[in-house]
């Protein structure tokens, strides 16, 4: 009984023990994380011209785990809006990093969405996913999709519904039809989905109209069936629903 | 344990629950139900469940059936039918190798859930047993996950005598790590950890 106390007595300790370290650690690295971010603003011109000095920086940066991208972004973001010279740079950096981390998106949720994505949605995971606090705005993300695309066209800016989305084509080649356009329509509306019944009710599409529509939507990954709707109905979702 | 787990946003999506056409997004749904299946077994320290997604044994001391249903939406009323709970199964036994036939010649019996590996399940046995000092001591099973005065970790505690067996037999007697004692009735008596 005495052995069993004991033995949770000393646990008891070992774990408060614990926690308070790791406590500590974690504060020391978030301040570590933000001073490299002040030293980064302070010294980004000589970062940028001494290659050597900018290794090691990376370096240290990736081994606390901050992407110098978002450094790049941050520094940016403060000077965006300024005019003079020096900040002119800093605030196309802002626009190509922005870019890089559109496309990083659009990448990886094309699986989900088939490459049609919501401006806010898009903006909204660029956030989260950077460890700095970055105001980015969509008039940002639109800028910086100029600069993508004199390098190839392949990102547009559409507008469905009062709402924009950022459509990614290059990996499908085709771009989206007026149809298609008005069956997103429609999901806004809706709540998310659309049916034969709702298209043939709200634009008096005939039912060869309504699948030729929503089968090559299917395929593109632009909607996501549903089976098991009220009365049988099929339903056919909208996928930027999941993160909205 | 007193607080539910929550479910991601996307378990409340009606089309998670029909199985997709189009092959590129299934196989994006195959890998949210698998995440889903994974994280509401290492929430409630489910180890094995049915075919048809039934926690079976759990290591907590809760109710199972108390659970909230894994493959059942009740608010937006939506079902994993069996042909989807199937295809999602596979996808983790097959494709990720995060979950195992508890006996693929009886597929009936159900599946472990591997949302810990059976190699990372051996590393706790054997720093569990390396750190009590009891390398080299021969030991019952019972004192491997039950007892209440040998310090067993946590993470060990109640762990199921199947799986036990398994990751003792699969991993540790294969790395030479493990001695198995058997009794005359052919039954395991002890364990020697080295």
């Amino acid at each position: 009984m005495n052995n069993n106390w004991h033995s949770d007595a000393y646990s008891k300790l070992g774990q408060s023990l614990n926690e308070r370290h790791t406590d500590q650690l974690s504060t020391q690295l978030s301040v570590f994380q933000s001073a490299l971010v002040n030293f980064a603003r302070e010294h980004g011109e000589e970062i940028k011209q001494n290659s050597e000095f900018r290794n090691k920086f990376t370096q240290i940066c990736q081994s606390v785990g901050i992407d110098p991208l978002d450094l790049l972004l941050y520094s940016g973001s403060v000077s965006k809006t300024s005019k003079s010279q020096s900040s002119k740079t800093q605030s196309d950096n802002y626009f190509i990093s922005l870019a890089v981390r559109i496309v990083e998106v659009c990448q990886e949720t094309r699986d989900i969405n088939g490459g049609l994505i919501p401006l806010k949605e898009l903006v909204s995971i660029i956030r989260e996913n950077s460890y700095i606090n970055i105001e980015v705005t969509e008039s940002d993300v639109e800028k910086s999709l100029s600069t993508l695309n004199t390098l190839g066209k392949g990102y547009d800016i559409l507008t469905i519904h009062d709402k924009k989305w950022l459509k990614f084509t290059s990996a499908l080649g085709g771009s989206i039809s007026n149809d298609q356009k008005k069956v997103y329509e429609l999901c806004g509306f809706m709540g998310g989905y659309v049916t034969y019944r709702l298209l043939r009710d709200n634009y008096a599409w005939d039912k060869l109209r309504c699948k030729t529509v929503i089968d090559e939507m299917i395929m593109n990954g632009f909607l996501w069936v549903d089976s098991q709707g009220e009365g049988a109905e099929w339903q056919y979702w909208e996928p930027s629903w999941i993160s909205s | 344990m007193t607080t539910e787990f929550t479910f991601p946003k996307i378990h409340s999506f009606p089309p998670l629950y029909t199985k997709q056409p189009n092959a590129t997004i299934l196989s994006n749904q195959l890998d949210s139900w698998s995440q889903i299946v994974l994280q509401y077994c290492e929430y409630y320290k489910i180890t094995s469940m049915t075919l048809h997604g039934t926690p079976k044994v759990s290591q907590l001391d809760v109710n199972l059936e108390s659970l909230p249903s894994l493959f059942q939406n009740k608010t937006i009323n939506r079902t994993v039918n069996s042909d989807l709970q199937t295809s999602i199964f596979n996808h983790l036994i097959h494709k990720l190798n995060k979950a195992e036939y508890i006996n693929p010649k009886k597929p009936d019996l159900g599946i472990y859930i591997y949302w810990r590996t059976i190699v990372e399940w051996a590393q706790l046995l054997y720093d569990f047993v390396d750190k009590s000092g009891q390398l080299g001591t021969v030991l019952t099973l019972y004192e491997l996950t039950k007892s209440e005065d040998s310090g067993v970790p946590e993470s060990l505690r109640n762990l199921d005598e199947a799986l036990l067996i398994k990751v003792l037999k699969e991993v540790l007697i294969k790395q030479g790590k493990a001695q198995l004692l058997m009794t005359e009735e052919g039954e395991i008596g002890g364990v020697k950890i080295v």
